[in-house]
């Protein structure tokens, strides 16, 4: 008798029981939540079927089954994780400054164009992330934060940053152009070398080789957002990038973990990704001065420069603003330069989260005195 | 600017592929053993999952032998690849399953593991996602 495959089943339907009655809750609870609870409850209702299949192949006693009846119960338990660990226990703990926050990124996201988000359940009580798919659909991504993002002008941009992993995983299309612009590169410089010996020419090749299998799907998805950022954002996120990259002190050209690229290839796509126009305005410049100002003391090794080489990461930020342009042509490219000081000290409500967080960064760069000040009035207007 | 994102999107991907595949797998199977009606589905479905199956096996040989398609099926080839069959076998194999699964008679029972061997390594490189981003 298949004993265990019995009482997991039995498990399961208890558990299932159990997560109607929560999303019956919830429901309630939420009223503004209704279209993720919609989706909610067809994926339950999906699932429900699959637990009922489960039963019946079970029920028919067949060996032959066996390995079928697993794997129906693999699926069922890990659909079950996810549906309660994020959403029904992020439906249940967000509190009256999540669904603040809830509503200024529902309305970047209308902003920005991602139409194909529906809703966002918010849990601040971590660093920023977003889980952007869900059972195969975009519509109704969580998004992580910690509590005090909006008390912040460096760390919102970040918020961009985390919606470009929708815009990634989306479209496989971004992630295929930049794996191909990364393989050109690395065989143009198997190409390029002056003679070398043939064991010279196979250690050379190693090198190369390993460097670019660094740019793997992580650190691709990684730099996308970045340059995502950017591209919606303008000189707010270079400044928020050099404030990740200046404000734990770590070497800019070693690795701080295996999913990002370094934080010096992460802070040069930034600025190549602005305009030529945005580039020369002053502000911009002082952001980037602080940024070379911290990298000087730093000398970049030989694998460094050979993985993110500034050609590359070139090629990758002029692709991605073209194939965001191409692809997304809805998706409002950030255009200003910062903001000029007496604008930024006076703005005002109805301005954009953009807007405002380029004129925060015109202050805290060009009047640092203010900014304490400056940010207290100017927190009220995120709405 | 978390893992998080990243790897919940890799695995939802995978287990959205892997579920269809499952489902389809015990629809073709319930045919080859003369049990479909048992489990309650019709011939329509069973056309449906063997096409599923079909196409699935059809994308697995061409990125073998070329390379060629997307990012999902890559972990499946390099297992393919590191273990005791040969590429050229593998490659007959998952042939004659393609063409298999065009025909409107049940799938051989004698195919089945084939199909189950390749959907256990799904499985198998899912569940080690899934622990890593759930573990406790």
């Amino acid at each position: 008798m298949p004993y265990y495959r019995i009482a997991k089943t039995a498990e399961l339907d208890l558990l299932f029981n159990w997560l109607e009655e929560q999303l019956r809750q919830l429901r309630a609870a939420n009223p503004e939540h209704a279209v993720l609870l919609n989706y909610l409850d067809q994926e339950y209702k999906r699932a429900e079927i699959k637990l009922t299949l489960l039963e019946t192949v079970l029920a028919l006693n067949d060996p032959n089954f066996e390995k079928r009846a697993d794997k129906l119960s693999h699926d069922l338990s890990r659909y079950i994780v996810p549906t309660a660990n994020h959403y029904v226990a992020g439906l249940q703990c967000q509190g009256p400054h999540g669904r603040q926050v809830r509503k200024v990124l529902l309305r970047l996201c209308q902003r920005l164009r991602l139409d194909w988000i529906e809703d966002i359940l918010t849990c601040l009580h971590r660093d920023m992330a977003v889980l952007a798919e869900y059972r195969g659909l975009f519509a109704i991504p969580v998004f992580f934060g910690p509590p005090y993002l909006l008390e912040t002008i460096l760390e919102v941009p970040g918020i961009y940053h985390e919606f470009g992993h929708s815009v990634f995983a989306r479209d496989e299309v971004f992630r295929q152009h930049l794996s191909t612009i990364v393989k050109t590169h690395f065989a143009q410089l198997k190409q390029q070398h002056a003679p070398i010996s043939p064991d010279q020419k196979a250690l050379r090749e190693k090198e190369i080789d390993g460097a670019a299998a660094s740019w793997g799907a992580l650190w691709l998805a990684e730099i996308f957002c970045d340059l995502f950022a950017s591209y919606v954002c303008g000189p707010a996120y270079l400044a928020s990038m050099v404030d990740l990259g200046r404000a734990r002190g770590f070497p800019p050209y070693t690795l701080a973990s295996n999913s990002h690229p370094p934080n010096g290839a992460r802070v040069m796509v930034s600025h190549f990704a602005l305009s030529d126009q945005q580039r020369q305005h002053p502000t911009v410049q002082k952001i980037y001065a602080a940024w070379q100002n911290f990298t000087n003391s730093f000398t970049p090794g030989q694998d460094y420069r050979l993985r993110c080489s500034e050609e590359l990461l070139k090629s990758l930020a002029q692709e991605v603003n073209t194939l965001i342009a191409q692809h997304l042509p809805n998706v409002p490219r950030y255009t200003k330069t910062p903001t000029d000081l007496v604008a930024a000290r006076h703005v005002q409500a109805g301005i954009s989260l953009e807007d405002l967080i380029n004129a925060g960064v015109s202050i805290l760069f060009e009047a640092p005195d203010e900014f304490a000040n400056w940010q207290k009035s100017a927190r009220l207007l995120i709405a | 600017m978390s893992l998080l994102g990243f790897m919940s999107v890799k695995l939802d991907k995978q287990q959205t592929l892997l579920e269809r595949l499952n489902e389809a797998l015990l629809m073709v199977q319930s045919e080859s053993l003369g049990r479909a009606a048992d489990l309650g589905f019709n011939a329509e479905q069973i056309r449906a999952a063997k096409e599923t199956l079909r196409d699935f096996v059809s994308r697995l040989r061409e990125k073998l032998d070329k390379d060629k398609g997307g990012e999902e099926l890559s972990v499946v080839v390099a297992r393919i690849l590191e273990g005791q069959f040969e590429l050229n076998e593998w490659l007959e194999e998952l042939a004659k399953l393609e063409t298999q699964l065009a025909q409107p008679a049940p799938l051989p029972p004698a195919s089945i593991p084939t199909l189950e061997a390749v959907l256990a390594i799904l499985d198998e490189e899912l569940t080690a996602a899934f622990n890593q981003l759930y573990s406790h």
